[in-house]
């Protein structure tokens, strides 16, 4: 199951929506190559994969090689949760943001199932070129 | 002694001890360099086949905090000015980071992955409001 259809699956699941099968077909790429939502936004629906990916993880009702592939979803999730804290940077954190988190996290909670998973699997894919352009430069070049 | 080892045997070492209280003035760029050579020496460690189970326990988690870690700091450099000539200066600090006893590079590695939590930890008390 590819990574988008992973996430699409688990957040139906977590919202009780399309059987898990029907879900995994159900999210096809854009034609065109959709902007993140910016990166608070991103970072809570990474915070939220997280959490939805590691419960799956740890659900012994589902399959060896389904749990496999949510818990390698799980710490990419992880990973890019960090990635934006990084983009955020400790100044936003400096004060009360509660307001501002708080009006973010409803509006992504009452989003239709299919568009959160649509961004997640944004957010993901942002934060996984962003790491992929600075490691790249980080990593030693061999004489 | 010998630093390639520094890359996983020192820190897995440090990470069971409090840091030191002094801290080393050091930027994204430079705490990105260190945790990348954490992270490749702990990727190079879990290749081996002779570890114990808590060696490859210890491993396995230092690599997942490392790569978060890393993460972090790409996030910093990813949305921070860009460095002019960032190939070279990324060797030079490398090179810098290499040229430090064990010791320091541990403790600098550890302060590099704690500012990393630490920034976590802060967003999430920031966004909830405590």
């Amino acid at each position: 199951m590819k990574p988008r259809n992973l996430i699409f699956a688990l957040v139906a699941a977590s919202l009780s929506l399309p059987t898990l099968a029907a879900a995994q077909t159900a999210v096809q790429p854009p034609a065109t190559k959709p902007a993140p939502p910016g990166d608070l936004p991103c970072l809570l629906r990474m915070m939220h994969l997280s959490v939805l990916t590691t419960k799956s993880a740890a659900d012994t009702t589902k399959d060896a090689a389904f749990r496999e592939r949510t818990n390698t979803l799980a710490g990419d999730a992880r990973r890019a949760v960090y990635y934006y804290v990084g983009r955020l940077g400790p100044s936003w954190s400096s004060t009360d943001r509660s307001p501002e988190a708080q009006v973010a996290y409803k509006a992504m909670m009452e989003q239709p199932s299919d568009q959160l998973a649509q961004e997640m699997s944004v957010c993901m894919a942002a934060a996984q070129e962003g790491e992929k352009n600075v490691v790249g430069a980080l990593t030693p070049k061999k004489n | 002694m010998n630093k390639s080892i520094f890359a996983f045997a020192a820190p897995l070492l440090m990470l069971a001890t409090p840091a030191s209280a002094q801290t080393a003035k050091l930027d994204d760029l430079d705490c990105a360099v260190r945790v990348m050579k954490v992270l490749s020496g702990t990727i190079n460690e879990l290749k081996k086949t002779t570890l114990t189970e808590d060696q490859r326990q210890s491993s396995t988690d230092l690599k997942a905090r490392s790569d978060r870690a890393l993460a972090y700091f790409t996030g910093r450099l990813d949305l921070g000015p860009k460095i002019p000539n960032l190939g070279k200066e990324i060797g030079n600090r490398w090179d810098t980071a290499g040229k430090l006893d064990i010791e320091t590079q541990t403790t600098q590695t550890i302060q590099c992955l704690k500012m990393a939590d630490d920034n976590q930890l802060a967003f999430l008390k920031s966004a909830a409001g405590e």
